[in-house]
Formats: structure tokens, sequence, C-alpha cells
């Protein structure tokens, strides 16, 4: 096979990256978080008559004014539905104007679930019981319209209500480790290739399959949360080893040039890269069959992050290094 | 048989038998993997606390929330902080009638109550605080035989006050103690209101009831004790019209297994079924967590603003046991913050199971697909055998070291061995890449090679594990088991299975 690094016009691989980045901010803002990441409403019932989920979902819809509503049959060892919701549409409005501090158009909105409330205080105070009143009562409308709808007593339903401040804990949690993880890495490879160019084009490979893996939650409408956090830090870590591979290769071989040290590293890197993806496949797979959601998403997240690395490996930190290299080479003769 | 002479010759190579016999063998033998909640079911509850608390506060309320679920006899609890605003519950139990049960039980106060001749001596918002200055009498005491424990706690006046009018004159004393016989008995969420229902096999069972709720020779009638705990008793081994009539619009308690629940529910207005945790039935039926002795000295009349528990214990772990656990007692009612429960996550036993056997699955048809893509690549079974062997061995020795460590395994655990070993590989073909490179470098000897690899391996696991590192600090529960089971991993190949295969490896390349 030819190599392509021989071209001189070897940089326009860079356009590769490029492309796939611009799809990829397209999605970014897209992911959605879960809701052990921002809160929300789970409620769980076991049943006995078959149910309809999308039936379900639609006389849901249609009587309350939901954000992400999910309903899902669960089958197995017990059937049962599974109904995820962030939070009814004026509630969450109330919430964002409670927080702003905006009293009086959360008890506004408030009003509408609860009637008149005889609450004394400032108006933190009432707007507050206002408003936790309004989310009890919602609750409750839904969980009797469920019930109504499947014949599910009410008694049989397990109402989960994860506030928004342990989400935003989770969340700032995870924040954390991620930032810490770069900076640890970034340390790391600075110390190991001492030149700043270089660690450059190992870390934004290891940003580039993170953010990918990241977008391919908004691509595959898999939600952010917890479990998907642990994939993307993975990516972070898995992804340098073929780039230190490559430019290790590359800077302290000194057989060839550096155009044919890059060209026979692709051997081993794409194996590399390829073992891992053939594992995080039928881990898909498998999972995907036994519907192990949380093992899907996972390795779901791992297969593109890593196809992803196969480009910022030998497209850009390939272009990169060789650039360095030239400019290096060219000081030299100069 | 040369090729494993050769081999056993190796350091590495004998470390790794050693570790696959030590880290491997012998504790997945002895001690035995032990599975997490996704595999064998159960429910994770998470509770909210009112306000963020300190190290010292949580540590309190841990304490009580542990207290309370073991005094419900619950197994296999772990109860953890996430944070400084919740706590995470995490429990065996999975069916939705306990777990409801549970829940309330997280959610509730605590209601302390002390009852004397069925009426309520003392509750929780009567004790101030309880004193826990050994300065004050706090502790236990005592010589070979027989250690005595004092709690003193602090009530407010009104409460003194009514507690000496009540005890005022009711001491018969024991001969020659300062004990009376007259006793107190201690609740913590009593089923005031309630009907416990039995049938004669278990009234006969535990019509005497010791007073440690043990083997003690004295003894509390169980009439005497339902007198005191203004809770009713019925005796009846069917469910017969006079039954039915004395339980119809009650909360009714029974013992799992002992009476048609079914029937039960059409009349009462709840049905709570509790566990048979300690030795008698009725103590865990009616929450009962002690009875202890009034003394002479309290029953003078005059208010007493700081008045002792106290009790005697044969051994000083009894002493201290009991010590700690009034103390707990008296405190429970007081939570130094409200709780409330969020969310409830319940996997049944059967999915668990599913997901255990798929998970095993998946896993296999992983290492095949690793197997098929270094044949398609190397298309030599000598260069790819000791690869899957490797892998293997690292498998095997990351669940002996989960086993070791106590650690259990769930599914993100699964993911994290998945990564490790994926890991794994990539040194494997980075090390035999490098020996197979025979074109320039011809002149240097495998086992230099060899050492090159290892320089970018080290490195590669050094970013994997400081990738890692973060999330076993953080308080993000469960992501902590996909670090510790990547970064044991991860180690794994560095220190034992990397070497070892190297030596494989290297004997290969230079029989070829």
């Amino acid at each position: 096979m030819k190599n392509i690094y021989e071209s001189r016009h070897y940089k326009l691989l860079l356009l590769v990256p490029i492309a796939l980045f611009l799809v990829m901010i397209y999605f970014v803002p897209q992911v959605k978080f879960g809701i052990d990441l921002q809160g929300g409403l789970l409620l769980t019932a076991p049943t006995v008559t078959q149910i309809d989920a999308v039936q379900l979902q639609s006389q849901i819809s249609s009587k309350f004014d939901l954000e992400d509503l999910t309903v899902r049959i669960t089958s197995g060892a017990q059937t049962g539905f599974y109904i995820e919701l962030i939070g009814e549409k004026s509630l969450l409005q109330a919430q964002d104007y409670l927080q702003a501090g905006e009293y009086q158009k959360t008890i506004d909105i408030s009003k509408k679930f609860t009637g008149e409330l005889n609450v004394t205080g400032d108006d933190l105070t009432k707007a507050d019981a206002y408003f936790s009143k309004a989310r009890e009562n919602f609750k409750n409308d839904l969980v009797s319209f469920i019930s109504q709808q499947t014949g599910v007593n009410r008694d049989q339903f397990s109402v989960n209500d994860i506030g928004p401040s342990l989400g935003a804990y989770f969340l700032g949690q995870a924040k954390t480790a991620i930032i810490v993880a770069f900076l640890l890495i970034a340390g790391l490879i600075f110390y190991y290739f001492k030149t700043p160019i270089i660690s450059i084009a190992v870390m934004q490979s290891a940003a580039f399959d993170a953010i990918l893996g990241y977008a391919a939650l908004a691509m595959f409408g898999i939600p952010l949360s917890l479990a998907t956090i642990a994939p993307l830090l993975m990516l972070i870590g898995y992804s340098v080893d073929t780039d230190i591979m490559l430019t290790d290769r590359m800077l302290r071989r000194k057989e060839g040039t550096p155009t044919i040290r890059a060209r026979s590293a692709i051997g081993t890197g794409l194996t590399m890269t390829g073992a891992a993806i053939a594992a995080m496949l039928s881990l898909f797979i498998v999972s995907s069959y036994g519907n192990i959601t949380m093992l899907s998403h996972i390795s779901l997240v791992l297969v593109i992050g890593l196809i992803g690395d196969i480009i910022a490996t030998w497209c850009t930190n390939v272009v990169i290094v060789l650039w360095y290299l030239e400019r290096k080479a060219k000081k030299v003769v100069s | 048989m040369s090729l494993i002479n050769e081999l056993w010759k190796e350091r590495s190579i004998k470390i790794l038998v050693l570790a696959i016999v030590v880290l491997g063998l012998l504790p997945l033998g002895l001690k035995g993997l032990q599975f997490g909640m996704d595999f064998t079911g159960g429910t994770l509850i998470q509770v909210k606390l009112e306000k963020k608390l300190d190290t010292v506060e949580m540590q309190t309320v841990i304490t009580v929330l542990q207290t309370r679920l073991n005094a419900y006899g619950l197994k296999d609890i772990s109860v953890k902080p996430a944070g400084q605003e919740y706590i995470i519950v995490a429990i065996a139990e999975t069916n939705p009638q306990a777990v409801n049960q549970i829940q309330s039980l997280l959610g509730q106060q605590g209601r302390f109550e002390a009852l004397f001749n069925g009426e309520s001596l003392l509750s929780g918002n009567d004790i101030i605080s309880v004193i826990t200055d050994p300065q004050k009498g706090y502790g236990v005491r005592g010589t070979q035989g027989s250690y005595e424990w004092i709690v003193p706690f602090l009530l407010t006046n009104d409460a003194a006050s009514r507690f000496a009018n009540m005890v005022e004159g009711h001491c018969t004393q024991v001969q020659g103690a300062d004990n009376c016989n007259e006793v107190v008995y201690m609740f913590i969420d009593r089923p005031s209101g309630s009907v416990i229902l039995i049938n004669n096999s278990v009234y006969n069972d535990e019509k005497k009831i010791p007073e440690d709720f043990e083997s003690s020779p004295n003894t509390i009638l169980i009439d005497d004790l339902m007198n005191n705990s203004g809770v009713q008793l019925v005796v009846s081994n069917t469910l017969d019209n006079d039954t039915i009539s004395q339980i119809t619009g009650k909360t009714v308690i029974i013992e799992p297994g002992s009476f048609n629940q079914t029937i039960l529910q059409q009349y009462a207005s709840k049905v709570s079924v509790k566990q048979k945790i300690s030795k008698y039935w009725i103590i865990n039926a009616l929450n009962l967590e002690n009875i202890v002795h009034l003394t002479s000295g309290i029953t003078t009349g005059n208010p007493i603003t700081e008045p002792t528990i106290t009790g005697r214990s044969v051994t000083v772990e009894d002493a201290v046991k009991e010590l700690n656990r009034v103390t707990i007692l008296l405190k429970s009612g007081k939570l130094p913050v409200s709780v409330a429960v969020g969310s409830i996550s319940t996997i049944s036993p059967a999915l668990g199971a599913d997901f255990l056997e798929y998970s095993a699955i998946a896993g296999a048809f992983a290492g095949l697909a690793i197997v098929g893509i270094v044949l398609i690549r190397y298309r030599n079974i000598r260069i790819a055998a000791p690869i899957i062997l490797t892998s293997f061995c690292e498998v095997f020795l990351i669940l002996g070291m989960a086993a070791l460590i106590g650690w259990q395994i769930d599914l993100v655990s699964v993911a994290g061995i998945v990564a490790a070993v994926g890991t794994g590989i990539d040194y494997q073909i980075i090390i035999i890449d490098e020996i197979l490179r025979k074109e320039q470098e011809a002149l240097l000897s495998t086992a230099a090679k060899i050492k090159k690899a290892f320089s970018i391996i080290f490195m590669a696991a050094a970013t994997i594990i400081f990738a890692m590192f973060p999330l076993i600090f953080l308080g993000l529960g469960s992501l902590k088991g996909f670090a510790i089971t990547t970064i044991l991993g991860v180690l794994i190949g560095l220190l034992i299975t990397r070497p070892a295969y190297a030596s494989i490896v290297n004997k290969i390349a230079i029989k070829q």
C-alpha cells in the first residue's frame, strides 16, 4: 500500500478530523442528562395485563405537558412499566424562577396546581411552599392518571423523585473527575515527551475521542448518566496508548524517515484499536441482546470513541508530529 | 517440553505461577467471588438530608440509620454517604412490601419512647442530649463477670417533673440490690394502636421473654409486655369471625407466612409483616429495644434532670455493645436533621441472574473477538496463543484480587475488567510488534526490543491509572468500582502478566 504520509499534501489529512469535529459540535449540545444527573421523576409498577407503551405515552402526553417523557415496558422476571420524565414544563419554569429569585412568578405558576394557599412568611418561604405543594400535587395527579389508564393500583407504584440537587452534586463530581484526569494525564505526557507541541498532539487525541464519545450519546439518544461517564474517562486513558506508541516510534527511533516510521506504526496501532473495538462491539451486541442497558451504553460509547481514535491518531497526531519534525529539520539546515 | 522447562527458568514465569496460586486460586477457592446488587438483586435507596453535614454529624446519621435498619433485622445493609447531603442505602431486599417498609423506616424520625405501666414516661423530645462524658458516669465499669454500663442523659425540666411524679413510690426492691422490680420499656417507633396477631404455638413459645431478650433468668410475661406497650395482642389459630372482628379497621402485624395476607387485607386497614430477627418475634413486632429496671434513687419523687440508664453484662464486650446501643437508642429520636427518601431502585434477583449470565457471555464473546483480530493480523497461532493465555490469566487474577479484597463484582466492574484486558492486549501487541520488526533494527537483541516496548507500556499504563484515579476519591458511587477494577487490572498486567508474556515471546522468537 502506498504511504500516504509521503505525499506533499499530507496536511490535507487534517480535513477528516475537522469535518468530524464539526459534526461532533452539532451533537454536543444535544446530549440529554439522565435523571441521576439532573433530577426527575421515575415511576415504576408491576403489571399483570399487557400494556401498550406507545398508547400509554400518548395518553400521558395529551393530559400533561411534560419534559422528556419516556415510557417503557419491562419484561423478564416481572413485567411492569417504567416511566421517566424530567418534570412538568411549567413547573420546571417555576423552578427556574425560584432559583432566579423571581418569587411572584413562581407563585403564579404554582397556583395553577395548588389554588390559593394560606402561607405566611417572606417571599422565599412562600414561593418555596407554593412550589413544593404544586410539585406534590402534580406528582399525585400524574400517578392517579396513570393508575386509571393502566388499572394498576396506586399502592403498587414506586415513585422515585430525584431532586435536582443530588443530580447537580453528581454532575459536579463528574466534571471534577474529568478535569482532574485530563490534567494528570497532560502532566504525565508533558513529562514524558518534554516538547509542548508533541504533548499537545497526543492530548488532542484524548480530547477528541472523549468529545466524540460524548457526542455519540446524543447520536444514539443515550442519556449522560453516572454509568456513561465511565467510558468517557476510559477513552481518555485508552486513546493515548496508540498516540504514545506512534509518537515514540516517530521521535525516538532512528531508522528510515519519519514518514516510513509513521507508516510502519499503523499496523501496530490499528491492531491495538481494532482489538479494543472488536471486544467492545461484542460486549455491545451481547449486552443489547440481554437487555443490560448499562453495559450496552458503556460499550457503544467506547466503540464510537475508539473509531474516533483511529482518526485522531492517524490523521491528526501523525500530521502534527511530521510537521514538527519537518520544521526542526529545516531549522537545522538553515 | 523443552520450551516449558526453559520457561520455568524465567523469574517472571515463576512470579506469574505464584500469583495465579496466591492471588487467584486461593482467594477464589477460599473466599469466593462476591457479586454486587446488579447480579444478586437488591434495592438502592437514596436518602436526602435536610442540609449539608460535616463528617461527625454525617457519621451520627449513618450510625442511627444503620442501627434502625439492623434493629429491623435487615441483613446485608450498606449505608454510605454521597457527598455531604446524601446517603445511599443498599440492601439485599427486593420484596416491594418490605422495601416500602424500609422506606418509611428511613424516613421516620425514629420515635423513642419509654413506657411505664403502659403510659408514656419519656419520649425522644424530652431528651435534650445524651451525656457521653465519662466524668459524669458514662461508660462501662466493673470487674470480671459483672460489668455495669451507665448512660446518663439530660431531660427537659417538664419531663423531669413528669418522670418523677409517674415513678414516685413505685419501687419494690429486689433483695439486697439497688434495682427495683419495676421496669421501663423502651421502644423506637412503637406500633401504637396496632394489633399483633399470633397463633397459639408462637404464644406458647414466647410466653416468657427474658429481660435481655436472650437467656436471662429474669423473665417478663408476654401479657405484661403487651399491657405495658399499649398494643393489642390477638392469639388465634385461624381467621375466624371473632379474630376478624378484632382486627377490622386496624393495622395488623404478623409474622411472614403465619396468616393469609390476602384475607387480612380485606378487613385490616394495613397489614405489616415483620421478620423474626432476634430470638423472640414479639420483640421485633413491638420494636421493643430495651427493658430497664427502675432504681430506688429515682422513685423518691424528686425531679431528676440527669437520670441514667444502667445495666449489667457478664462480658465487657457485651457491656460496651449495650452501652452503644442505648446511647444510639436515646439519640436516634433525635436525628440531627430530618431525612427524606429520594429515589429507590430495585433489581430483582431473577433479573440479576440474567445480567450475570449475559455478562459472562459478553465477556466470552469479547475474548473471541480479540482472538479473531490477533489471528487475522499475525496469522500465526504461536503468536496468538500466548496473547490469549495471558489475557485469560489476567481476568483470573483480577477476579482473584477482587475476592481477596472482598470487592463486589457488579456491572460496571465487568466493563472495567473488559477495559483492563483490552489495554492489556494493546501492550502485548506493542511487545510482539517490537520483536517482529526485523528490518532496520535487526542488530538489536530481542531482550533490548522488549525493553524498548516496556518504556511505552509503562507510560500508557500510567495514563490509564491517572485517568481512573479521580474516580476513586470522588463521591460517584458505582464508578468507584469501575476505577478500582480497571486500575487493578492494569497493575496486574504491568507487574505480573506482561513480564511473563515477554519471556514467553522472547523464547518463541529465539526458537524461530
